[in-house]
């Protein structure tokens, strides 16, 4: 085999359009593996608390649960916002609570606190707090996601003339 | 002094906190002058000659088609428009994964070519697994220096937060790659330039190429 027809075996090769994806892919685990190597120092102001069980069975463990304290609805928890000038007026996580969830946490125990307003759950709890657009960005994402796999679903099973008659 | 020249303007909305300098300006007109040209142009007519035998096809883009493209054109360029006037690194990953979903979608809507539904899904896939590194690198990015606003990382001295921004840094670019810069190859692959819908492949080209000279800022303005 000539290196010009290895060249072209290998240009045949990165034609196809799963291919990048595999090449993304192997990038990915040289970069993983190099990360795994290396030892992390993280803001010391950005760490939760532990409480008590932890600190006296698992001193010193990087799994022990932090604790982040708070009750929902009643009091914020331990987090340090983003941007804290705008912390009085948005600074509680029922503050994007629609009306529906609203009456949903007054009248249940249960549900309303986090799962049901936020798309995301606990961890948009924990990062958005004092972070309002986030959460209406990501809904879009997932927004637009769905428009195109529907839209895309209804031009394959649906066929053109069957869409004429009903419009 | 910002890496993109002067700030004309840092408007305080809540947690996002935009702010307008010299080149986001011109790269925010030229976006925008591409957001009117969808609007203005009218339905395109892609004429097919055979040579071989004397015969002409008009093709039309039918109006389904190009409602869903007109959309999809128009989330992606205002997505573009939030990547490059965010001053916050959380909320730009977040506009530059809705940017990359809805150019696989702008690929993806073509009617009656399977090749290029199947390019939209291998994107969307690498849309999927290039999160991972994008929200990781900003969530390491936090975890380091204790900051996600641009403003306050740019007060931040050389070499604070040591190997794991650096590290952060990396996986940054890593998302950056996977969720934006790959848009034009598989535009590329479906032959978008000469196809019906081309107004819009050149929406998919434009965004990505723009992300990137934004994500350069980025780069330069973290300690």
């Amino acid at each position: 085999m000539s290196a010009s027809e290895g060249f072209s075996r290998l240009l045949l090769s990165v034609r196809r359009p799963e291919s990048m994806v595999s090449a993304y892919c192997l990038l990915l685990a040289v970069i993983a593996a190099v990360g795994l190597t290396h030892g992390y120092h993280y803001h010391r102001k950005q760490l939760y608390p532990r409480p008590e069980p932890q600190l006296q069975v698992k001193s010193g463990d990087p799994l022990a649960p932090y604790d982040r304290g708070g009750i929902p609805l009643r009091r914020p928890g331990i987090a340090v916002s983003q941007y804290p000038q705008f912390e009085p007026s948005r600074g509680w996580v029922t503050s994007y609570l629609t009306p529906f969830t609203r009456w949903l946490a007054r009248h249940s125990r249960h549900c309303g606190t986090t799962i049901v307003s936020h798309p995301g759950g606990i961890l948009d709890e924990i990062l958005y707090y004092t972070r309002g657009l986030d959460t209406v960005l990501e809904s879009s994402i997932m927004f637009v996601g769905f428009v195109i796999f529907s839209w895309v679903v209804r031009m394959k099973t649906v066929t053109e003339r069957e869409m004429g008659r009903r419009e | 002094m910002y890496p993109s020249g002067e700030v004309f303007t840092v408007i305080p909305l809540g947690d996002i906190v935009p702010y307008l300098s010299t080149v986001n300006a011109v790269i925010l007109g030229v976006l925008i002058a591409v957001l009117l040209l969808p609007i203005l142009s009218r339905t395109d007519i892609y004429v097919e000659v055979d040579h071989r035998r004397p015969k002409i096809k008009a093709k039309i883009v039918t109006p389904r088609e190009d409602r869903i493209k007109a959309a999809l054109a128009l989330t992606s360029t205002l997505a573009s428009v939030g990547v490059v006037t965010t001053g916050d690194v959380f909320n730009f990953t977040l506009f530059l994964s809705l940017l990359g979903m809805s150019n696989m979608g702008l690929i993806g809507t073509t009617v009656g070519d399977d090749f290029a539904l199947e390019c939209a899904f291998h994107y969307g896939l690498m849309c999927l697994i290039a999160s991972l590194p994008l929200f990781g690198g900003a969530a390491l990015i936090l975890a380091s220096t204790g900051t996600l606003s641009l403003h306050e990382l740019m007060k931040l001295p050389r070499g604070a937060g040591g190997w794991t921004l650096t590290y952060g840094k990396a996986l940054l670019t890593a998302g950056v790659l996977g969720e934006a810069g790959v848009g034009p190859f598989y535009a590329v692959k479906v032959d978008s330039f000469r196809r019906i819908w081309g107004r819009y492949a050149f929406v998919i080209h434009l965004t990505t190429l723009l992300t990137f000279s934004r994500f350069m800022e980025i780069l330069s303005l973290l300690p």
